[in-house]
């Protein structure tokens, strides 16, 4: 049986007049329904472009090469419109920004029931009652009358919560969250984290949660997959992982905790290039910013 | 594996300003060097050979009425043709390059360095002030710019200095508002409160934190001002306001050749002509400097051949 | 709402004042109309009657008094130059220009509307480029030598079109292209701009993610938050066409308001400059008054402040 999302040798670089940068340099990643699978990695690791790629959304210059399998299926080299068909009802996707993701012309309430009569046909007032239901799942409350309200009359976390609406209100397999809480302050984070998993232990779908913050991945996730520079450095399961480290990368991020640095002196510089021995096969981290690594 | 060093190069002032993205960008850019190219060219006609031909200029006769161009035969000067009164079309153009440069450059220097200076202050101070200085602005605004520069330049004799002061003013409140618009963005920023718990004065303040941040919007305006001022300046000579022979102006040169266009529609296309390419150049030139901030929103300038230095993200 | 509205018809109002007290003194300064009417050595008591008449003869600020008095009541005195009352010759002439700026205005935004979402979608593209060059040209281009262009190829040299006058639809033809020229090119920017900015917003690629086709994207997402900035720069260019409407009105011969004021000012009519620069006036203030009405419609968050 194939497994619901299976990555291998994903490439993804940006060409342009302005040279060629390669943001995904090979990434393999399986998973299944009902995996929380948390991206780790710093800005430029990859992982954002990463999500994208899953729903087909990295535009021209972009340029995406390798397989991504989704239900067996292959999403690499699809059209617009066949890739359409996924977005939303196999795989949806929450961002960061929740006001700019949100359209502040229409209510929150028409954006969200145009998502039921345009992809699943139904009427006004069947996809106005999917919507209210939807809302309240979420965790709005007097959700029908803040349906004829606009995006600029929620606070943020509310906004986010809409935003996760609209991302599994076709009930999608895979649900991708792009940094969905960095926006957010640290109380309303907690709502918003315990609302994804409450949502994906209900509909058992499978998660692939995209963060910076170390502290966030470890509560939402039973796997974690670092990213450094388009390349997945280390994988495993989350508490093992954050106990056992193996990748230099790795112990240098969770060294960084604040919980564990007292003064700056404790501060370890992060590597910024890894060299591979071939000959052992043990990678180790340099610091000195005159070195450049030549394959 | 390879690893190796990079050194850092030393080089002189000129060298590396040439290999600098800027330049390159420029170089790179065939409108953006077509253009500086005819400005330049518009300029040294303008200040270095028109006082040379001024009288000749203006030497009318009559044998050569409507003489017609593209012959060289009775000197370069009459190459583009001569008007109704037998002036060379050729050292008219080269005149009238002289007056629309004068008021190009003053009016919107004028124009740009009051609104700037003014729209800060009333941005920053709000207040009683702010309001007069905005409803000033306002009465300004509201009459269309030709209306207004009709009227007034009938209180005053018709000369390329009456004309100046006509532009500057009534082009100050597109300054004026956006300036003010920016200084109040500004205001509200974090370092300006530092700077006032620090102790700073209101004068420092302006000078030192606000004025220069909203000096790159201004600037970018003045430029698109350039080719508005340069319209503007031909409509008004072009309905014989503003000015007087012997001053002349490539919007005069269109008027007088209207009632010729059947017979002699060279009098009146080549001024026309040369309007729409120094309007064009500037224009061009203040958009690919705004393309150069902003690469998002230009087209004509950023072509996916070369390799460059900088990467996208 | 309503007293945000109230507001600004207030605001309008005081302009409007502003502009006409500037209007008066300028005017009165500009010099008397006794120099045109009257030749050298005219008889004293002939320009005595005549400056009794137009009441001239009593200082400037008594002069105001009386002039305030009676724009009170809607009273701009006579035409000097066209013998009937000031209002009624700029009432009469002003439609017509409305009536152009009107056609002009809505050519104007559709066509950028169209082009600009082209430029937009396909940027970088051939397309955009020729699109931008093209709106570069027409915005350099001033408008007399349009004017005087097409006249040249339309009207002279192939013959389909009139010289002037406004007697046939076909002569309206010119005199329209030539006031929405500019703003095309203008416009055509603003488009441009103002959907590449929405395009790369994050609500424009939510809905890409949520699987709506490009077309329900651009039309019901990506337009109507592009079309704030245009609605807002529409009062600008909208003042700027009455600029247009003037020069079109020598050239083409065209009736309409800059006619009157052209001649106005030659033959020193006080009465009808200062009419003819309220009516504009007036008509400039209800424009932008009834722009932030729709920005209000439009967008949501204008509304609800």
């Amino acid at each position: 049986m194939s497994k619901l999302l299976e990555i291998s040798g994903l490439r993804i670089s940006f060409e342009s007049g302005f040279g060629k940068v390669d943001a995904v340099r090979g990434v393999n990643l399986t998973m299944d329904m009902g995996d929380a699978v948390a991206v780790v990695g710093a800005s430029g690791s990859g992982k954002t472009v990463l999500g994208r790629s899953l729903l087909g959304l990295v535009d021209a210059p972009g340029v995406v090469r390798g397989s991504i399998k989704f239900g067996g299926e292959e999403i690499v080299g699809k059209s617009e419109k066949e890739l359409r068909d996924i977005r939303g009802l196999g795989i949806g996707m929450v961002f960061q920004d929740a006001l700019d993701g949100l359209n502040p012309v229409y209510t929150i309430g028409s954006q969200l029931s145009e998502i039921f009569t345009v992809r699943l046909g139904l009427s006004r007032s069947a996809a106005k009652s999917r919507a209210v239901s939807i809302m309240e799942q979420v965790g709005i409350r007097r959700a029908s009358e803040r349906y004829h309200d606009y995006p600029h009359q929620f606070s943020g976390g509310m906004r986010q919560r809409i935003c996760i609406a609209m991302a599994i209100g076709l009930k999608p397999k895979i649900l991708i969250a792009d940094e969905p809480t960095t926006a957010l302050d640290v109380t309303v984070q907690a709502g918003i984290l315990r609302l994804i998993k409450d949502l994906q232990a209900e509909t058992g779908m499978g998660l692939i949660f995209v963060t910076h913050d170390l502290a966030v991945a470890r509560t939402i996730s039973t796997r974690i997959v670092v990213m450094y520079a388009g390349q997945i450095v280390e994988e495993g399961p989350t508490e093992e992982l954050f106990r056992f480290p193996k990748h230099p990368y790795t112990k240098a991020l969770l060294a960084a905790h604040p919980a564990r640095v007292r003064s700056w002196r404790d501060l370890e510089p992060i590597p910024d290039a890894f060299v591979t021995d071939p000959s052992s096969g043990e990678t180790t981290g340099h610091s000195s910013p005159s070195i450049v690594i030549t394959n | 594996m390879v690893l190796q060093s990079t050194p850092i190069v030393a080089s002189s002032r000129i060298t590396r300003w040439r290999a600098s993205p800027k330049w390159q960008m420029f170089t790179s850019s065939p409108l953006a060097v077509a253009s500086t190219a005819w400005l330049i060219f518009v300029v040294v006609l303008a200040f270095v050979v028109a006082p040379l031909v001024v009288d000749q200029a203006n030497h009318q006769t009559i044998a050569m009425r409507f003489y017609a161009p593209f012959r060289l035969d009775k000197g370069f000067e009459f190459f583009l043709g001569a008007d109704s009164l037998g002036r060379p079309i050729m050292l008219q153009l080269i005149v009238g390059a002289r007056t629309s440069v004068l008021i190009a450059i003053f009016a919107v220097s004028i124009s740009a360095a009051t609104g700037y200076a003014v729209g800060v202050v009333s941005g920053y101070f709000g207040g009683w002030v702010d309001n007069i200085l905005l409803r000033l602005a306002d009465i300004i605004h509201t009459v269309p710019s030709l209306l207004m520069a009709l009227v007034v330049l009938f209180i005053l004799q018709p000369s390329i200095f009456n004309l100046i002061i006509v532009l500057g003013i009534t082009r100050i409140p597109v300054y004026l508002r956006t300036s003010r618009t920016q200084t109040m963005e500004v205001r509200e920023r974090m370092f300006v409160e530092v700077s006032k718990a620090i102790g700073a004065s209101n004068w420092r303040i302006i000078t030192r934190d606000i004025a220069p941040l909203v000096f790159p919007t201004i600037r970018t305006l003045a430029m698109l001002e350039v080719s508005a001022v340069i319209l503007s300046a031909a409509s008004l000579t072009f309905l014989g306001i503003g000015l007087q022979r012997p001053d002349v102006d490539w919007g005069m040169m269109v008027s007088d050749g209207r009632a010729y266009l059947k017979s002699a529609w060279f009098v009146a296309v080549f001024p026309g002509i040369v309007i729409v390419l120094t309007a064009l150049s500037a224009n061009i030139l203040s958009n690919w400097l705004r393309a150069v901030e902003d690469p998002a929103q230009s087209t004509l300038f950023f072509r996916a051949k070369k390799k460059k230095g900088a990467a996208e993200e | 709402m309503y007293t945000y509205l109230g507001r600004r018809l207030l605001s309008g109002f005081i302009t409007l004042l502003g502009v006409v007290v500037v209007v008066f003194f300028m005017s009165r300064l500009t010099g008397s109309p006794i120099d045109l009417f009257f030749p050298e050595g005219a008889e004293p008591a002939q320009i005595d009657a005549f400056n009794k008449a137009y009441g001239l003869d009593k200082p400037l600020a008594q002069q105001f008094g009386i002039f305030l008095l009676n724009v009170g009541q809607g009273d701009f005195g006579t035409s000097i130059w066209q013998q009937r009352p000031a209002m009624e010759a700029a009432l009469s002439e002003m439609p017509m220009t409305l009536l152009l700026a009107a056609i002009a205005m809505t050519i104007s935004i559709l066509v950028a509307l169209i082009l600009g979402s082209l430029a937009a979608v396909y940027r970088f593209r051939a397309v955009d480029r020729t699109i931008t060059i093209l709106s570069l040209m027409t915005s350099s281009m001033p408008h007399f030598w349009f004017a005087l262009v097409g006249i040249l190829i339309f009207a002279v040299q192939l013959r389909v079109l009139p010289t002037s006058g406004s007697n046939s639809w076909l002569s309206w033809i010119l005199p329209i292209a030539t006031v929405s020229i500019g703003p095309i090119g203008v416009l055509t920017q603003v488009v441009r701009g103002a959907m590449i900015d929405v395009l790369s917003s994050g609500y424009v690629r939510n809905a890409r993610a949520r699987g709506f086709s490009a077309r329900r994207v651009v039309y019901r997402h990506a337009l109507r938050n592009a079309a704030l900035p245009i609605i807002s720069v529409a009062g600008d260019i909208a003042a700027g066409m009455v600029n247009g409407a003037v020069i079109v009105s020598v050239v083409f011969a065209f009736p309409g308001i800059g006619r009157l004021i052209v001649g106005a000012i030659l033959n020193r009519d006080y009465p009808v400059l200062e009419a003819s620069v309220v009516v504009v006036g007036v008509s400039i203030i209800l424009l932008n008054l009834l722009i932030d009405i729709i920005c209000s419609i439009v967008d949501p968050r204008i509304r609800l402040n």
